[in-house]
């Protein structure tokens, strides 16, 4: 060999070759016979490792990670132990709903203004009233999916947007795909269950699911929405919040849509849903800057929120949607009930639907 | 992954765990394909990968970030020191039988299938172990841990455009080889196959 090394004309050539070869931006060479095609045939025969060996490593890192910061890990472990203790009392909270003294202490509750958000955390969310929707989401329901999202400044977050089509009847009534029966149990992708409600207002159907992520059309159920995520800033911790959509109407197209929201077990995130600009849902993921503002928090307007009884548990109520300008409008069409069932959240949205309405389809879910 | 992330990475995962599964997640397979390369048998790889990535962790304090690729440099010095106490310790570069050497494909083959990509493997790892120690230690770095000519210079601690030379020559070399031992046999008596 040379000892200065110098390279040579054909030497820069094969470079070049091996370094298209390895980006994959050459895939012409094949022939085993020519120099450039030895190197994308060497380039081909890479070793894959057993995944569960993968698996066990990456854990096995993990948890020396965790170990090096022993205060922190004991802190999270605490508060992870201090929600399952509240959790597990939750079989209880029927037996406790049945009887006068808990409606009593209810009673009682509900007249306290402070203690409302403690009992709304304890049920696994709570509601954040503002006059604007927040910019970011506000970007999200003004985005053009062709470009990518502006971000704003470096901030964390993730945004996941569902968006169904204004006319539902007729594509459910052109497409014969099966429809969600009410009072059955619809089991979901990925382990997860829908129980649909056996009440409907006269003239209504269910018409659809839609399952974050997870593609139902094999379950017999049309596309109905079009979903989409965006993200910006630093990666997010893991997660695994889910959120899927019942979707409902009429024949003149008015909307009623339940979001199933699973709250238990997640911290140092905050999901805050939204629903903005008719058939538009979505929900925005942003690390938790408080422990108690982690959850689930659903994003309201400066209007009326008011606690009503679903299932004798404590439910809110509230007229108003946002629009795709982030404005808050109470123009009386849209009525929201939110309530707790079975360790997971409920949002009810109907058009021209009283409060009654809204209560009799909630209490309809089916419980385990 | 882009330099900027893998720094702010870098400097969250001696306490994140997240981070450190980014990280992960990007130098895994390169690290594998490189080890593999080098020992051969899976359980090798596997011990020498681990331990690999135990040592990066317990040491990540002292890594200090100076350029978008001197982190892939510092993880693959950490393989390759490893990789010469194996073979000081483990005899040479052997050829192992079929059953002990890694797949190609993560997805599931036929049993034939396997075999015939095992000895794929296996030619061209005999035939990568027939160069200079140094050219080996530069082909595959470049072709399986996916370091550029640079960052094998920071690894080896010589000059880039020596890592060059080496990568053409024993290019050159196995490819010649390739073709008397292999394409040219089949070629010239195609009934012997």
């Amino acid at each position: 060999m040379n000892d200065r090394h110098e390279l040579t004309e054909r030497d820069r050539k094969l470079l070049e070759k091996v370094d298209q070869i390895l980006n994959g931006t050459n895939d012409k060479e094949r022939e085993m016979d020519s120099l450039y095609g030895f190197c994308a045939h060497l380039a081909s025969t890479v070793p894959q490792a057993d995944h569960s060996f993968r698996q066990q490593l990456e854990a096995r890192l993990a948890v020396i990670v965790q170990q090096r910061q022993p205060h922190k890990t004991q802190s999270r472990g605490m508060s992870i132990k201090s929600r399952k203790f509240l959790w597990s009392w939750r079989p209880l909270r029927w037996v406790m709903a049945c009887s006068a003294t808990l409606l009593l202490f209810l009673g009682i509750i509900f007249a306290i203004p402070q203690t409302r958000a403690v009992l709304a955390a304890w049920l696994g969310f709570s509601f954040e009233q503002q006059v604007e929707l927040q910019p970011l989401a506000v970007a999200v329901l003004d985005h053009d999916w062709r470009s990518p999202l502006v971000e704003a400044g470096n901030q964390s977050f993730e945004v996941y947007s569902v968006e169904f089509p204004e006319k539902r009847w007729t594509l459910i009534e052109a497409s014969g795909f099966s429809t969600p029966e009410p009072g059955d149990r619809v089991m979901l992708p990925n382990d997860g269950d829908f129980p649909i409600p056996s009440y409907l207002p006269a003239g209504y159907r269910w018409q659809g699911i839609v399952a974050m992520e997870g593609n139902l059309m094999e379950l017999g159920f049309p596309s109905l929405a079009h979903q989409s995520w965006t993200g910006g800033g630093s990666p997010m911790p893991q997660y695994d919040l889910r959120i899927d959509y019942l979707v409902g109407g009429d024949r003149m197209d008015r909307l009623l849509i339940l979001t199933q929201l699973q709250t238990e077990g997640q911290q140092g995130l905050v999901f805050q849903a939204f629903h903005a600009a008719e058939t538009h849902f979505g929900l925005v993921i942003q690390p938790a800057e408080k422990t108690e503002s982690e959850g689930v928090v659903f994003l309201v307007g400066s209007g009326d929120l008011q606690e009503v009884i679903v299932n004798t548990l404590p439910a809110w109520w509230y007229r108003g949607t946002w629009n795709a300008a982030g404005e808050w409008v109470t123009d009386n069409t849209w009525g929201n009930l939110v309530w707790g069932q079975e360790g997971r959240a409920y949002h009810l949205a109907g058009q021209d639907l009283p409060l009654e309405e809204l209560v009799s389809i909630a209490t309809s879910l089916p419980s385990k | 992954m882009n330099p900027d992330q893998e720094k702010e990475w870098l400097a969250r995962a001696p306490e994140d765990p997240q981070a450190l599964k980014r990280l992960y997640e990007h130098y895994f397979p390169r690290l594998y394909a490189y080890v593999s390369y080098r020992v051969g048998r899976v359980q090798d790889t596997e011990d020498l990968v681990a331990e690999t990535f135990m040592k990066a962790i317990e040491k990540i304090d002292s890594f200090e970030w100076r350029h978008k690729n001197s982190f892939a440099a510092w993880l693959f010095s950490i393989a390759r020191n490893l990789i010469s106490n194996f073979y000081r310790q483990e005899q040479s570069w052997e050829t192992a039988p079929l059953d002990e050497l890694p797949n190609l494909q993560a997805s599931e083959l036929l049993p034939e299938d396997v075999v015939l990509q095992k000895e794929k493997f296996q030619r061209l790892r005999k035939l990568i172990g027939t160069l200079t120690p140094r050219q080996q230690e530069i082909i595959t770095l470049r072709f399986f841990g996916g370091l550029r000519n640079r960052e094998i210079a920071e690894v080896l601690g010589i000059d880039e455009r020596t890592v060059a030379a080496h990568l053409c020559r024993g290019l050159e070399t196995a490819h010649r080889k390739y073709i008397n031992e292999f394409v040219s046999t089949e070629e010239r008596n195609p009934d012997e196959r």
